[in-house]
């Protein structure tokens, strides 16, 4: 089977800082973070639904996120996620060092045209 | 946290992400449903997007498990439930590797005892054999490959000698043993001074044979082993000082040698000084094995040379009965080929031990991966065909590292063999391009099952969606592999 190329994989570590920046938001639960990201980013970006819950349980024990019992929009009982403070300076931390990767990565695009 | 807390905590944890994906699911169905759908394919199309739901639960809580600890159980739960399935086969498996192993072990034992460790004396390095070669010496001995020490060797050696904290000369003989109970024949150990000194193994009670006892003109001590004064003295603690008749010769016993004691490999039941008369040896009289402990620092070339040297002072120093040219030993050539102990010791029986092993090492390697083969069953024809598509060698070994430590077959050799996988796969991804069919940086054996099941699903279990292409295509691009955790469209 070949690959898609219309589908185009993410850097690593940028579904982690998409939840961050999600949940800094509004406390979520799984469901709905998939949703937040497709709609946000007008479908240009979706989240493998398979890999969103390995990721929340590895920045719940980081420390970046915390659980609680909640109920979802249809009333059934799930988790909702929430920023810790820890979540919070990790999100900006990383944002920095997105944006500075991106500046880079725009100049080097940038050149090569001209 | 204790350990109840954390176990509590734990389940927890996993009843989260249980409860956590439930919803997921639902919600997801209710959407579908809500688009027109019916509820059967609403749900299948839900559970294609979201994957194999046991797999990322699975996924989800390893992280909060002690990974290995936990994998293993789980592997072990999972062979003894098929081992359980088939009970045929169990046997033959446990049989297999019982006999295996044991082979393994008894050849592992011979081969520790003549090989590893064959010399159970302290320093054992510095410890050699005093061969000599003799290609010119004529006559019906087989001097020519080895020529033993004579008495008169020996006395040189141990008076002029640089190379040697201590020498000594050694041979087997048999002595009567009377007086006691019954006559009886035992084995004798005739030793000179220096060879007590150059093994260095303490007397188990008593003390070793002096320097006094080698007096040509007395009647020295002996000592014994420790088997004949269980058999023959039952374990008196008194033989010690006691006389016993050897040969018809009354000799006091000086002390007892602890269990297992041999000189080099000769077991005894008695040790017995050779007392040579200086005044009255010749030169020849060929007979004696001689050993040596280095001095610390001196290596082997240094002693044969230290030895050659003394051939000479030797030839100078004494005669043969009848007079004649003592350098007439000059045509036999004598070198010195002194070789470690350990070489006497084990000597050709090395290759042929190492042959041995090697063997049924490769028999139980042949008996594993036939149980191997047999463990998997159909399955297995996928995961091979899967074996093919590893672009890496790393990504194979951790496979096949795999494939053993689901096996329980060899732990042993499983763990060096994933680590070694394991450090290959930590290379970071982006270094590898983003080929999907590599397997991304997660670290872990068992990332290659979860991609091996994936890639089972896909190709056996192909489902299409409600625009009719194959689901396996419209979610991750059809190769085995991860898929991504987020992609641009």
């Amino acid at each position: 089977m070949a690959k898609n190329p219309e589908h185009r994989d993410l850097f690593p570590g940028a579904l982690e800082i998409m939840i961050l920046q999600s949940l800094r938001l509004s406390p979520m639960h799984g469901y709905g973070l998939v949703k937040h990201i497709k709609r946000v980013s007008d479908n240009l970006l979706q989240v493998e639904e398979g890999s969103l819950y390995p990721a929340l349980q590895r920045m719940l024990k980081e420390g970046l996120l915390e659980s609680q019992a909640g109920i979802s929009a249809k009333g059934r009982p799930t988790r909702i996620y929430s920023l810790t403070d820890a979540g919070v300076r990790h999100l900006e931390t990383e944002v920095v060092s997105f944006e500075k990767m991106f500046a880079g990565f725009s100049r080097v695009l940038a050149a090569a045209k001209a | 946290m204790s350990r109840f807390s954390r176990l509590f905590s734990k389940n927890r944890r996993y009843d989260d992400i249980s409860v956590s994906i439930q919803e997921h699911l639902d919600e997801r169905v209710e959407e579908l449903m809500e688009e027109g759908m019916s509820r059967d394919v609403a749900e299948r199309i839900a559970r294609v997007n979201f994957g194999n739901v046991t797999l990322v639960q699975e996924r989800s809580r390893e992280v909060w498990q002690w990974q290995r600890l936990e994998s293993l159980l789980v592997d072990l739960k999972h062979v003894c439930r098929r081992l359980s399935r088939s009970p045929g086969f169990a046997i033959t498996v446990v049989l297999t590797l019982a006999i295996g192993i044991g082979a393994n072990t008894a050849v592992f034992s011979v081969l520790n005892s003549v090989l590893l460790r064959p010399l159970p004396y302290s320093e054992p390095e510095q410890l050699v054999s005093l061969h000599l070669n003799a290609p010119g010496a004529p006559g019906l001995s087989d001097f020519r490959n080895e020529l033993r020490l004579s008495a008169s060797m020996y006395l040189t050696f141990a008076a002029h000698n640089r190379a040697f904290q201590s020498v000594g000369v050694w041979g087997p003989g048999g002595a009567s043993i009377t007086g006691i109970a019954q006559p009886e024949q035992v084995n004798t150990a005739l030793v000179s001074s220096g060879v007590l000194e150059t093994l260095n193994v303490p007397a188990f009670s008593g003390q070793w044979l002096t320097e006094a006892d080698q007096d040509p003109h007395a009647l020295g001590r002996v000592m014994l082993s420790y088997g004949y004064w269980q058999r023959r003295f039952g374990g008196d603690p008194g033989v010690v000082g006691r006389t016993i008749s050897v040969n018809s010769q009354p000799r006091v016993v000086a002390g007892v040698m602890p269990r297992g004691f041999k000189v080099v490999n000769y077991d005894f039941d008695l040790l017995v000084p050779m007392a040579f008369d200086p005044l009255k040896q010749p030169l020849a009289g060929f007979a004696y094995r001689g050993i040596a402990r280095l001095r610390s620092g001196v290596s082997l070339a240094q002693a044969n040379a230290d030895v050659a040297g003394l051939l000479n002072v030797w030839m100078d120093s004494w005669t043969n009965p009848g007079g004649g040219d003592p350098h007439w030993y000059l045509h036999w050539k004598i070198t010195p080929a002194l070789q470690p102990l350990k070489e006497t010791v084990v000597g050709s029986i090395q290759t042929v031990l190492w042959v041995v092993m090697t063997t049924i090492g490769v028999v139980m390697l042949i008996a594993c991966e036939c149980g191997l083969v047999r463990h998997f069953g159909h399955a297995n024809s996928d995961w091979l065909r899967h074996a093919g598509r590893f672009d890496r060698l790393s990504d194979a070994v951790v496979w096949l590292a795999h494939e053993w430590h689901s096996a329980q077959f060899d732990v042993g050799a499983v763990l060096p063999v994933g680590r070694y996988g394991l450090r290959r796969r930590r290379e970071p991804v982006l270094s590898r391009g983003d080929s999907p069919g590599q397997f991304r940086g997660d670290g872990d054996v068992q990332v290659v099952e979860r991609e091996c099941i994936r890639h089972h699903e896909r190709d056996g279990d192909r489902i299409t969606d409600e625009r009719g292409e194959d689901a396996g295509d419209s979610v991750d691009g059809g190769e085995p592999g991860p898929r991504p955790s987020a992609w641009f469209q």
